[in-house]
């Protein structure tokens, strides 16, 4: 009797055990009303979404970013002076106005009337400011170069001053390059465990154990936005994400697997290759203490003429990417030319040749470390095959994404395969080529003294100074192609593809999407971004 | 030691009255015992204050790069505590540990005990899950084929148990997270909850995928103890006398054979403490594995060495009880 009455017992424990376990298993993420696949954009509202990033963010702190996916959770939270809109065109968001004098110089702008931060403070001049001033203070300034500081004229009212014209100004101002942030409190520390939003979403939690992030609505904000509350899970295995999206657990996932996304139901699933404004790079430390061979451009080059680009397309990537001809990217790129020798076709000939003129004609070993992101590391051993043809032999390290953009922001390499974008191809160069670009600072790729390297970085230096300030588009394409073969001269970052994400996403098309240039996020407001009037006065509405 | 070579003066007389060293009771062998797991112990806390140290050239400048400026550097190695003499930074660092202060993460500005705090329950967990199944399956699998006495089933338990072994950890996971999680949507793909029961929900799973290596390699060992215990003469004699039940199998069975399996399984609980990375990446899950290896990656050296210690100590301590409990259940086995 005892027995049995013991078995009851145990059966009822583990039944009851099964019972608080196994539903909260089946729970999904909800998505709300008017919020299927095929909703238009124009009448998409979700309720709540949940997003599948990478890794877990590791700070909202502008100046200290460090993943990608600190940048996308960042961007719909953060205020911004200008904003991507769906087209991926730049629109005023916290402006209403900007004019642009006409030597090109200064850059006058004007507050919407009324912003206020989520906690209900005023959003001012002077936090634009002193935004600017600590962005530039911290030395983790991309694309601000032209900029010699920027005054408040009055509560609303701000001025720039430039030491050249600014064509890309509001791209710039798109982009991650300067979050608005109220004047007293962003010094402090841990203000960025909890930053307030003058962006469409506002913080609403943030657990560093898991990485979960909830964000809703800054009712403070000036649009509405399509999604009432966004929550991130950090989902490091592309093949977990992609379970996760098929399971309902989540509506969209960055960065998946190229096999396999075929599979997925096309009648509640949408996967897409985004193309990203940028390249596939071998970037490569032209200084290096531990490998002298790549100090010698001659032996970049070889590098740059031995690997197989159309082969690292089509099996990588599954030809979702074209390969490169020059450092700027392909798709979508009105100023596209290539620069490469042979159209950048793999020549192993003159990759020999130029060993030989280095001074390696039996070639030379280096090691090289690739991000551990979907179809990094198979493209990482395809050109390491093809190295090995000319004698060249690349020690191939996968690394994880945050690990590995760590060591190319301290000069921790000697080779590196990683990928770069930007919001136009002049600051795509710049990021490379230029003192204060966005990959040069740390990555010790402009400190070359060998002679034909500090030749081409300077020649590239010139043409992209030129391209930069220039106005007419035939004039840019012009700039752009001598900076482009003087790239390749330096060849300190050597392109290798075009780049494209591939994602997939439960929800209406364009409502929240990793589209934007540098993998941010697009999130859908009402009115739509488009809608806004363009600015009066500039003369900078180019690509 | 000295307990073992009996003194002329103070040898104590043995129970028996034979003279002889005084045997030890087992309060004495556990205090014993604990005493050199303790010594064990401030050896890798010494290990781990090294780790850091022995970096080729210098730890600061490793963590900041080629590009770091010597401001930099030595702001950094003032933030290690790197900018003092290795003797007063030893005593800094095991006072800082008698404080409960293992340093500050340099990529995440958060103190090495929270990050311990955080992520060591969730490996914790999941090991305690892992262990408890594998206990509830081991033991019956192992009992019931050494019992019943069918010849071919031995074999047919090592091909089976080989084929669990050689399966790789993420390929398990990866299946059965599509079959569990997406095709029968028992379980959640990704996340973790920290209460508990609703932690449960995400840990079954992966426990399985650790038991599908852990049941095989502890029922493998519980088989051969059993079967070697069943040739015992005590056990015939317990038969002869007409023992049954329960009685039977704990006593003339199943605990003679306990004290390999508990040491076996408190070795491998130690070694799942780090081991249970692949697991904890696939299924999203927070746990300390992941951290370490993301610290190593990073070189955040504090992390690194903080969570080197916390695991260290968590051998040691799973070690010692594992020996304590292996004593306790067989007397034959002596904690030493």
């Amino acid at each position: 009797m005892k027995r049995r009455t013991f078995s009851v017992v145990a059966a009822g424990a583990i039944t009851a055990l099964l019972a608080a376990v196994l539903p909260q298993a089946a729970a999904t993420a909800a998505t709300g009303a008017n919020c299927k696949l095929n909703t238009k954009l124009a009448q998409a509202q979700c309720d709540a979404v949940t997003m599948g990033i990478l890794n877990k963010v590791v700070t909202f702190d502008d100046t200290k970013r460090s993943t990608v996916s600190d940048y996308q959770v960042n961007y719909p939270q953060q205020g911004l002076l200008w904003r991507f809109d769906e087209n991926l065109v730049p629109r005023m968001d916290l402006l209403a106005k900007q004019d642009v004098t006409k030597d090109g110089k200064t850059i006058f702008q004007e507050l919407k009337p009324g912003l206020k931060y989520s906690d209900g403070t005023p959003v001012t001049a002077e936090d634009v400011v002193a935004s600017y001033d600590r962005v530039k203070k911290s030395g983790t300034s991309p694309f601000l170069g032209s900029v010699d500081s920027v005054v408040a004229l009055s509560p609303t009212s701000i001025r720039w001053n430039l030491n050249q014209p600014w064509p890309d100004a509001n791209w710039v101002m798109a982009s991650n390059a300067l979050f608005i942030n109220p004047a007293g409190r962003q010094s402090q520390a841990s203000y960025w465990d909890n930053p307030v939003s003058a962006g469409p979403m506002k913080l609403v939690s943030w657990d560093k154990g898991t990485g979960t992030i909830v964000q809703q609505v800054n009712p403070n904000y000036w649009a509405k936005p399509k999604v009432t509350q966004i929550t991130y899970v950090s989902i490091p295995d592309a093949a977990t994400r992609k379970l996760a999206l098929q399971s309902g657990q989540v509506d969209y996932v960055f960065d998946l697997g190229y096999q396999g996304v075929q599979d997925l139901d096309k009648n509640t699933i949408r996967w897409f290759a985004q193309p990203l404004p940028g390249t596939y790079t071998l970037t490569v430390h032209t200084t290096s203490t531990t490998n002298p061979a790549l100090q010698k451009a001659k032996n970049r080059q070889a590098i740059s003429a031995a690997m197989d680009r159309a082969k690292v397309a089509k099996v990588a990537f599954f030809g979702t990417v074209l390969p490169s001809c020059a450092q700027t990217f392909i798709k979508g790129n009105p100023y596209h030319q290539c620069a490469l020798p042979n159209d950048g076709k793999q020549d192993l000939a003159l990759a020999k040749k130029l060993l030989a003129e280095a001074g390696n004609p039996n070639g030379f070993s280096f090691d090289m470390i690739v991000w551990a992101r979907p179809g990094w590391p198979e493209a990482g051993l395809i050109i390491k095959e093809d190295l090995a043809k000319v004698g060249i032999t690349a020690n191939v390290t996968v690394k994880d994404a945050v690990a590995a953009q760590a060591d190319l922001q301290r000069g921790n390499y000697q080779v590196m395969f990683t990928g770069n974008n930007a919001p136009t191809v002049v600051l795509q160069m710049y990021g490379w080529l230029v003192k204060g670009g966005y990959y040069t600072t740390g990555s010790r790729v402009l400190d070359a003294t060998e002679p034909e390297t500090v030749a081409g970085l300077a020649a590239a230096q010139a043409g992209i100074n030129e391209a930069a300030t220039a106005v007419s588009p035939a004039a840019v394409k012009a700039a752009l192609l001598k900076a482009n073969k003087a790239a390749y001269v330096v060849s300190n970052n050597i392109p290798i593809t075009d780049r494209a994400v591939v994602s997939a996403t439960r929800l209406p098309n364009n409502l929240l999407q990793a589209t934007i240039p540098g993998e941010w996020l697009y999130l859908a407001t009402n009115p739509l971004l488009s809608t806004q009037r363009g600015p009066a006065g500039t003369n900078n509405q180019r690509q | 030691m000295a307990t073992d070579a009996p003194s002329a003066v103070t040898t104590p007389v043995s129970a028996d009255g034979q003279g002889g060293p005084r045997p030890q009771r087992t309060w004495e062998k556990v205090v014993r015992r604990s005493g050199r797991a303790l010594i064990v112990a401030f050896m890798v806390m010494c290990l781990a204050f090294l780790l850091i140290r022995l970096t080729p050239g210098d730890p600061a400048s490793a963590i900041l790069g080629e590009s770091a400026t010597p401001e930099s550097v030595a702001l950094l190695k003032a933030q290690l505590g790197l900018d003092v003499d290795p003797l007063t930074q030893l005593r800094n660092y095991v006072v800082g540990i008698t404080q409960g202060d293992l340093g500050t993460s340099t990529l995440t500005s958060m103190p090495v005990t929270e990050v311990v705090k955080t992520f060591l329950p969730v490996t914790l967990w999941l090991i305690l899950v892992t262990v408890l199944m594998t206990i509830i399956i081991s033991i019956p699998l192992a009992l019931a084929i050494a019992v019943v006495r069918i010849p071919s089933l031995p074999y047919i338990f090592r091909t089976v148990t080989a084929i669990g072994l050689a399966l790789p950890g993420f390929l398990v996971a990866l299946l059965l997270l599509y079959q569990f999680g997406y095709v029968w949507a028992i379980a959640p793909i990704f996340g973790y909850d920290y209460n508990f029961p609703a932690n449960l929900a995400y840990l079954w799973l992966p426990s399985v995928v650790n038991c599908i290596v852990l049941v095989p390699v502890l029922s493998r060992v519980l088989y051969s103890s059993l079967v070697d215990t069943l040739d015992e003469e005590f056990v015939e004699t317990g038969i002869i006398r007409g023992v049954s039940g329960i009685r039977y199998f704990w006593f003339y069975v199943l605990r003679p054979s306990l004290a390999p399996t508990v040491v076996l399984l408190s070795y491998m609980m130690g070694v799942m403490v780090g081991s249970t990375v692949i697991i904890e990446f696939i299924f999203a899950l927070p746990g300390i594995g992941r951290e370490l290896v993301n610290a190593v990656l990073y070189r955040d050296y504090p992390v690194v060495q903080g969570i080197i210690l916390v695991f260290g100590v968590l051998v040691v301590f799973l070690s010692l009880l594992g020996d304590i409990i292996a004593s306790l259940l067989d007397p034959r086995v002596k904690l030493t």
